[in-house]
């Protein structure tokens, strides 16, 4: 496998909407080289075999998450996918268009859902106070940002968002990387965005519906501890929820101005 | 199109079973258990009191002595062994994600699974040893 | 500027549900445990008879384990199977049907559970059928 000039079968799920009834498996046999990516393989397809196939990517790296896909039934970046690993796992490359997402063609999803939660969790900074006067540095405590600086990798490559189950029972479920945003937001010292955030993330649908069955971490390509991030966020919005009863609410998250800050 | 390619016609998408098994990893797995485990549990706590609750419907201590002596013939004895497998599985899962809630142990799901999984099985022998010889004949 | 002095109204919070369910999760911890221990380990290889639950249930601590654990595991089972017929949605109408349904079937259950009790408890039972 994976030698100069060898054949692998490529076994890609087809689906044109405006032509088939329904998706289809197609077989290509793809000249593979040493060192070879998925990624590479497809587009080898697509110049030198079958123009229509469709799929999306971009910078090639790892770095821009638009080449998402499940490739041997699980959801991996073609990327950053070395053939030959496939087919020492299958003896073939089984691609597939991302789960709990709805088909657009060939293997593009319509990544819509996917956005629309994202923004759910208001995921920018929200300082406290007014905006400063002149242009000031807020700077990040090390403590916060060697928290935080993990989930500010995501890629929005989607790959979580396929892998978890609860994404598949429940179309309204946040997802794993709506909620490491909100984590990586929410846990901010600089932040003071909890009141807003609290009802979309305390939201049935929010962060509860996390059964932390581990597949978001298991399968992020950028290795972020999804799980992890869920945890916390749970955890502060059960100490909110009792915060929340007693009469002298204040908010947990300790709001430091710049000032307090010195690097 | 067409050209140097083989499609296979339009036949749906069949998967192998096991292509789908394959995709659950060991937190999915400890998840789906937890739900089928807590749900027969369920089922047991109602089998549980309609079955006692026979002294009351049938009034007078010689019915319940009755009835909780069949209890103890060896198909019962084997299925409180199962049950209590159920209730093993549910209670050891449950305190490892309430662990996770707290958030201890997190980077170490897969460890803590199988760690309290061989707890389970220790106690499981136990209880046998100690509650098959009291299957009355 | 404490902007955040107060989290909005929870409205269809998902807090409880969960926070209660680990609660009560503890709790059966101690009450499995305790149940288990008393029906067959403390006494290896004795009869359970009526008369030994009827000597048993005179000391209030078996009461309470008891009916502690009847309580506890039908609020447990009851939320947990809840939380999985309400999984795939956040209809207000359906999620409020489902929950008013199963309070009705636990408070009849903790009711009939104590109506097993009661013949014990109280020398006669509360419900004759």
């Amino acid at each position: 496998m994976g030698t100069v000039g060898s054949d692998v079968v490529f076994q890609v799920m087809r689906y044109d909407p405006r032509r088939d009834v329904e998706p289809y498996w197609a077989e290509y046999d793809v000249p593979v080289d040493d060192g070879d990516t998925v990624l590479m393989s497809l587009m080898r397809i697509r110049e030198s075999q079958d123009g229509s196939l469709g799929f999306r990517a971009s910078c090639r790296s790892g770095i821009c998450g638009s080449d998402g896909m499940v490739i041997n039934g699980r959801s991996r970046l073609a990327c950053k996918t070395q053939v030959a690993a496939m087919v020492a796992l299958r003896g073939r490359v089984v691609l597939e268009p991302l789960r709990n997402l709805r088909y657009v063609k060939d293997l593009v999803v319509d990544q819509t859902p996917f956005w629309k939660k994202f923004r759910r969790v208001e995921p920018y900074l929200m300082p406290a106070g007014a905006p400063p006067a002149e242009e000031r540095r807020m700077v990040m405590p090390q403590d916060a940002f060697d928290l935080l600086s993990k989930a500010s990798d995501c890629i929005f490559c989607e790959i979580c968002y396929s892998e978890c189950p609860v994404n598949g029972i429940d179309r309204g479920f946040l997802g794993p990387q709506a909620l490491i945003k909100a984590f990586r937001f929410e846990f901010d010292p600089r932040d003071d965005g909890a009141a807003s955030r609290f009802a979309p993330l305390s939201n049935v649908e929010g962060a509860w519906r996390c059964r932390t069955t581990f597949n978001c971490t298991d399968s992020c390509p950028k290795g972020i501890p999804i799980t992890e991030g869920i945890q916390r966020l749970k955890k502060k919005l059960a100490a909110e929820t009792l915060a929340g009863l007693t009469p002298a609410y204040r908010s947990p998250t300790p709001v430091e101005s710049p000032e307090d800050t010195s690097s | 199109m067409g050209r140097g390619f083989k499609v296979r016609p339009a036949t749906g998408l069949k998967r192998h079973p096991a292509q789908t098994l394959a995709t659950y990893r060991t937190g999915t797995w400890a998840w789906m258990l937890h739900r089928a485990t807590g749900l027969l549990i369920l089922a047991y706590l109602y089998f549980h009191l309609i079955v006692l609750s026979s002294d009351v419907w049938f009034k007078g201590s010689a019915d319940f002595n009755r009835v909780v002596g069949e209890l103890t013939a060896p198909p019962f004895i084997l299925a409180d062994l199962l049950l209590f497998v159920l209730i093993l599985y549910h209670a050891l899962n449950g305190i490892r994600i309430m662990l996770f809630d707290l958030g201890y142990g997190i980077g170490h799901q897969r460890e803590w699974f199988w760690g309290l999984m061989g707890v389970g099985a220790l106690l499981m022998v136990a209880a046998s040893v100690a509650l098959l010889p009291l299957a009355h004949l | 500027m404490a902007s955040s002095s107060h989290p909005p109204a929870s409205g269809r919070s998902g807090t409880w549900p969960w926070l209660l369910q680990r609660v009560s999760a503890a709790l059966l911890l101690f009450f499995v445990m305790a149940h288990l221990w008393i029906e067959h380990f403390m006494h290896l290889g004795a009869r359970i008879t009526y008369r030994t639950v009827l000597e048993r249930l005179v000391h209030g601590f078996y009461v309470f384990v008891d009916a502690g654990l009847l309580g506890v595991v039908v609020f447990h089972g009851l939320n947990g199977l809840r939380s999985v017929l309400v999984e795939n949605t956040n209809d207000p109408a359906a999620v409020r049907a489902v929950t008013t349904t199963l309070w009705v079937l636990g408070v009849a259950t903790f009711v009939f559970g104590m109506d097993v009790l009661s013949p014990f408890l109280f020398g006669h039972p509360w419900f004759r059928l």
